[in-house]
């Protein structure tokens, strides 16, 4: 099988570089090895940056932020809520932080208000009253899987040919060029071999392993970030911390939760996602200083994801990112860096570049051309209104008149684990969950699992004991380090699946 | 709030009357409506379905967790975006025009500016007058002087529970000029009872509480069941709910008890203006339940319930009309 | 007599009130929410070393009939669920399992998941077939209460006729009250009905159902829907308790305890962090590594005060008690055992 462009990595940056060439007309095929946002665009914050957190270290990286928040609202209103965000500063905190602060967020174009302590407390009653300074910004929240199916969406609509659980295995190298891609794909659909004019490796964290593939190295720092996960919405606002960038900074309400975040450590290879108990410890201390509540509030799960970063890892490391061309293999692409907030902006530049290889003249639109609808609040359930804030432009192929819920945590409704399943990408538990959200909720798939497991085998005929065991196992990562009340529920959870039903549920 | 202390258990579904009522199956239930949907920025939108509770506090019984379900809906209640039933409309418009939610019928006021006042609530002033004479007369047979003032209004329970707060507090307003005339304040109606008490911080008696430890012999012939209400025994308390049994059983009313009589009738939380049908299909199950066992008829101590199930074609009687002092 | 006061509605609370009544104490059962027991299968999982006979009358029925030994049933997701007693529809003697399965869900309904569990059965060598029987019915609305009327059980009756399985397979619709409608559809079916061994549903509930009432039939006082919020306690001795219900609160005085308020699961121990403490702040915690396992430390029966020393009139039973080999979905023959302990120790006293 031939195709102009092969985008290796189905993520955020592989998304939006598959839509971009796929509007510019460009023959281009995608795959993703696991399902898409498999590495770090599903493992973040889901904040979508104002600027703020970068203007003083990463001007450049702040302006982008800054340029692309707009252009996202424009784009994908349906994805993001309009948070606005804070910038809170503590007694302990470098004062004149707050004032280096202020000049770089004006001189990176980075729109702030500055609010009194008082009008601080009254927008976010939950903020510590200790606050002395507090500077208003343009974060958002983004629910990033719906950001990329919309992209994929978008791109396949467009002519593209987007794959996920399909792995490229194997590379041929001949007169450096790539000639030839090997491919395992979980469905069996494609042939296994992939003959392409140009390379583009938007693998992330994978990005070396893939040069590799080709005889390559992209030199990465690989970045542990670990984040967690409380049941309800605890702020209106993202809370971040005014100071330095550091760890457990940043407080994002998203969906039925609040993320807090985040952690730097080197990981040791690109699934190294492992949260420790003292990350934990660290993220409720830290978040809990600003919002002093979050002590008392149900951590449902923790979650890792780990930062490909440019140069070297950690706190210091741009946020920017590069694209990188080995000399020995001319027509292979390496985009590495970057961030969920600037990956439209990577798949231009990117895009730009494979244009300018393939000879091709058309211009990037990707900017300028909606990427779904607004969400309108319309409907007289929560499952209903909330169906276009998850499936943009999709949300009408659920069948709203069948009102029956799957998943009483998110209220997921059964329609749309069906139509999730007819689009064709969700091959397993875990896929359907991260396009419905069905067991993302406080019981961890306790009370869903097995009702969506059902509907999967009326649609695809799977092996359901594989496919529960594998979705059981990936939530319980989460569940290490639970307490207090999820304590409770993890205990209601093993009574059942391992008392009762006798599952092999880890002890 | 505690919503986050569910652990998915299930005990609130299974104990729900309305999810178990065959006209039920619309409500979202109580683990979505007094959990799940606080947790939404979507919740408003939940949709006039959320409103078809009782409120009978069975859900909050049965929680392991004891998380506060009804306070939880009632705040969701006041959060709701979506527009008033008729029925609810026109409870609005009453309250807004003549201060109670069903035209006032009663006309025996006694304003004599006793030291006690007996607080009948809007039912008992437009729809079962005939139980307000009742219990008024046996207030006096008792020896307790008492006003029925014409200038109490509605207690505000209805409209906390169609999520008008604003109003509800007007109203406490206006009302507690009229009790702080008053040492003590009587009610035959449960909700009221409790809205006193919860609300406006007065220690409001109901009936049964003054009936307990008089000697009282029985108006009735024939064999009774109970109905139980909800707010009386999971709202005020269980133990006076018991001594609805207790006192008829000591003045020789022949009561014959069965395990649901403490199932919900149907008529609480709006449900009665809101959703007539649904509320009429639970009172329609309780009573061929009461038929089945043969009974005369069914007595009780709320005004909702009598009015609820005796619209099933039943004979409902409320406690204040069955008993008299000894002689 | 005797005043005793019981705290807890599970296994353990009624039985050692059953117990008590029975042997001539005037007792008070105080309990609120829904216990472990009403979260369970319904079954007993292992038999019981100690009062085998006294559990056997305390859980007799004549609306449910129990089968006992080495039995086998088929869990809501179509695993092996292996018991020493149960309902008798819920399981077969072991070695005796039915060749061929229908396996009958409602669409869209959570009770039971006909291809799910059909897909287990067969991996295991079972021939099952999936039954979906049409339905609009929500996730959150309970079965029980939809099959409570013959018209009901007439319309399953001629959905099944076409069935050709040696069993049937069907969740569980049915409360205590209901339980004899299984034997008339096996009747009218002319072949084995099965109910999936399912937690969290009717089954558990109807134990607890029947528990509650056996208490009170043998005399024992109930107040349902209140707590213990405080204990009174002289010396090494109880002598009364506070009990809270709705807005109203009462003293009550006793002149033996037992507690038999539950794990943390349902708030009889509280759970902070990843700490159980005692909710009255009077006895004795033993901690575990795995927190959940922890729970009141007792001495013959008797729980100990937090100065060490034994109690004199205060038992402990079930899940409260600290328990660090008991294994999840299995507690139930071990409160019932307990319980009874609890009982002996304090008519020693």
């Amino acid at each position: 099988m031939r195709t102009d462009v092969l985008i290796i990595g189905g993520g955020a940056t592989g998304a939006g570089i598959a839509r971009d060439l796929a509007l510019r007309g460009v023959n281009c095929l995608l795959l993703e090895m696991g399902d898409f946002c498999h590495g770090a665009s599903g493992g973040n914050h889901g904040l979508l940056h104002s600027g703020g957190r970068y203007a003083v270290k990463d001007p450049t990286s702040a302006s982008e932020c800054a340029l692309e928040n707009a252009v996202l609202r424009s784009i994908a209103p349906f994805c993001i809520e309009d948070t606005g965000g804070l910038f809170v500063s503590l007694p302990e905190d470098d004062p004149s932080f707050a004032d280096t602060f202020v000049g770089s967020c004006r001189k990176a174009n980075v729109p702030f208000e500055e609010l009194t302590a008082k009008e601080a407390l009254r927008s976010e009653p939950e903020l510590s009253s200790r606050v002395t300074r507090c500077l208003k910004v343009n974060d958002g929240s983004i629910d990033p899987f719906s950001l990329v199916q919309a992209n994929v969406d978008d791109a396949r609509s467009a002519g593209a040919k987007v794959l996920n659980h399909c792995a490229v295995t194997g590379m041929t190298v001949e007169n450096g060029t790539v000639v030839e891609v090997e491919v395992r794909d979980r469905r069996g659909g494609i042939p296994a071999s992939i003959v392409p004019e140009i390379v583009v490796n938007a693998a992330g964290a994978w990005v070396d392993e893939v040069a590799k593939l080709a005889g390559c190295r992209v030199p990465m720092g690989l970045d542990q970030g670990s984040m967690l996960v409380m049941d309800g919405r605890h702020c209106r606002y993202v809370v971040n911390r005014l100071r330095s960038p550091s760890n457990g900074d940043i407080i994002v309400p998203n969906h039925t939760s609040t993320i807090l975040g985040t952690t730097s450590r080197p990981a040791g290879a690109p699934n190294d996602v492992t949260v420790s108990r003292e990350d934990v410890d660290l993220l409720v201390r830290e978040t809990a200083a600003m919002m002093p509540s979050l002590r008392e509030r149900r951590t449902i799960r923790t979650y890792g994801g780990v930062r490909p970063l440019l140069g070297g890892g950690g706190r210091g490391a741009s946020r920017s990112f590069a694209m990188l061309n080995d000399e020995r293999v001319g027509n292979l692409i390496s985009v590495a860096g970057g961030k969920l907030t600037t990956y439209r902006l990577m798949a231009e530049k990117v895009s730009d570049r494979v244009c300018e290889m393939l000879g091709s003249s058309s211009n990037c639109r990707t900017h300028k051309e909606a990427l779904g609808p607004p969400a309108n609040g319309k409907g007289d359930s929560i499952s209903a209104v909330r169906l276009v804030r998850k499936y943009g432009r999709s949300a009408s192929s659920v069948d709203t008149t069948d009102a029956r819920v799957v998943c009483s945590c998110e209220q997921v409704l059964r329609s749309e684990v069906t139509a999730v399943l007819k689009a064709g990408d969700a091959l397993t538990l875990a896929d359907v969950m991260r396009r419905t959200r069905a067991g993302m909720g406080y019981c961890q798939g306790f009370d869903c699992a097995l009702s969506v497991l059902e509907i999967m085998m009326e649609q695809n005929g799977i092996d359901p004991v594989p496919s529960l065991n594998e979705f059981l196992g990936e939530r319980e990562r989460g569940l290490e380090h639970t307490s207090g009340d999820q304590l409770r529920q993890e205990m209601l959870r093993r009574h059942v699946l391992n008392g009762v039903y006798g599952l092999g549920v880890r002890e | 709030m505690n919503e986050g202390r569910c652990v998915k258990c299930g005990s609130c579904l299974r104990v729900c009357p309305v999810l178990n009522d065959p006209l039920g199956e619309q409500f979202p239930g109580p683990r979505t409506t007094g959990v799940d949907a606080a947790r939404f920025l979507e919740r408003d939108s939940i949709g006039q379905n959320a409103l078809r509770c009782t409120m009978c506090h069975a859900c909050e019984w049965a929680c392991p967790s004891g998380i506060t379900l009804t306070r939880s809906m009632l705040k969701l209640r006041s959060e709701m975006s979506a527009e008033w039933l008729p029925g609810h409309r026109k409870m609005v418009e009453n309250i807004t025009s003549f201060g109670r939610t069903v035209s006032t019928e009663f006309s025996g006021w006694v304003e004599n500016g006793e030291r006690t006042l007996y607080f009948p609530g809007c039912i008992g002033l437009g729809r079962s007058t005939g139980l307000t004479l009742s219990v008024s007369s046996l207030l006096t047979s008792l020896g307790i002087k008492h006003d029925i003032s014409s200038q109490a209004m509605c207690c505000g329970s209805p409209l906390i529970k169609i999520g008008a707060l604003d109003m509800a507090d007007d109203l406490r307003r206006r009302n507690m000029e009229v009790f702080s005339r008053y040492d003590r304040v009587i009610t035959s109606c449960p909700g009221c009872t409790y809205q006193l008490r919860e609300v406006y911080g007065i220690e409001a008696e109901h009936l049964i509480e003054v009936l307990k430890g008089t000697d009282l012999r029985s108006k009735l012939e024939g064999r009774w069941a109970l109905q139980v209400p909800c707010h009386l025994k999971r709202g005020l308390s269980p133990w006076t709910a018991e001594s609805l049994a207790s006192i008829l059983e000591g003045a020789g009313v022949s009561i014959v008890r069965m395990p649901e009589e403490d199932s919900c009738c149907g008529g609480g939380g709006g449900m009665l203006s809101g959703f007539p049908e649904t509320s009429s299909s639970m009172a329609g199950n309780k009573v061929d339940m009461y038929r089945r066992a043969g009974v005369d008829g069914v007595i009780t101590a709320c005004p909702f319930c009598s009015l609820n199930l005796g619209r099933e074609g039943i004979k409902v009687l409320d406690i204040g009309e069955v008993i008299a002092p000894k002689r | 007599m005797s005043y005793a006061l019981v705290v807890g509605n599970g296994a353990a609370g009624t039985f050692s009130s059953w117990l008590l009544a029975k042997r001539g104490w005037e007792v008070t059962l105080v309990g609120r929410g829904t216990p472990s027991t009403a979260l369970s299968t319904g079954c007993l999982r292992s038999g019981p070393n100690l009062c085998r006979a006294e559990i056997s009358e305390f859980l007799n029925n004549e609306k449910m009939p129990w089968a006992s030994g080495q039995r086998e049933g088929i869990s809501k997701i179509g695993t092996s669920y292996r018991c020493w007693m149960s309902p008798s529809h819920s399981t077969w003697k072991e070695g005796e399992t039915p060749k061929s399965i229908a396996v009958v869900g409602l669409d869209g309904h959570p009770s039971l998941l006909p291809r799910v569990v059909s897909a287990m059965l067969n991996g295991r060598k079972i021939k099952a077939t999936p039954f979906t029987i049409p339905s609009q019915v929500p996730s959150d609305v309970p079965l029980t209460s939809s099959f409570r009327k013959d018209e009901a059980w007439e319309g399953l009756a001629e959905e099944l006729q076409g069935l050709s399985a040696e069993a049937i397979l069907l969740p569980s619709l049915v409360g205590l009250q209901d339980y004899h409608r299984l034997d008339q559809l096996e009747g009218r079916c002319g072949r084995n009905v099965l109910e999936a061994i399912t937690p969290l549903g009717s089954p558990g509930q109807r134990l607890a159902d029947l528990m509650l009432s056996k208490a009170a039939e043998a005399g024992v006082t109930i107040w349902d829907g209140r707590k213990v919020t405080a204990l009174d306690v002289e010396n090494d001795a109880a002598i009364g308790a506070t009990v809270v219900g709705g807005m109203d609160a009462r003293h009550i005085s006793a002149e033996a305890v037992i507690l038999a308020t539950g794990g943390p699961l349902v708030d009889g121990l509280v759970l902070k962090e990843r700490d159980v403490s005692d909710p009255l702040g009077k006895f004795r915690i033993v901690r575990s590594k795995f927190p959940l396992t922890g729970g009141y430390d007792s001495l013959n029966g008797m729980l100990i005060n937090i100065d060490g020393r034994p109690m004199v009139n205060v038992a402990g039973a079930g899940d409260c008690l600290s328990s660090g080999s008991r294994e999840y979905g299995s507690g139930l023959t071990e409160a019932l055992e307990n319980a009874y302990r609890a009982v002996r120790a304090l008519e020693g006293t």
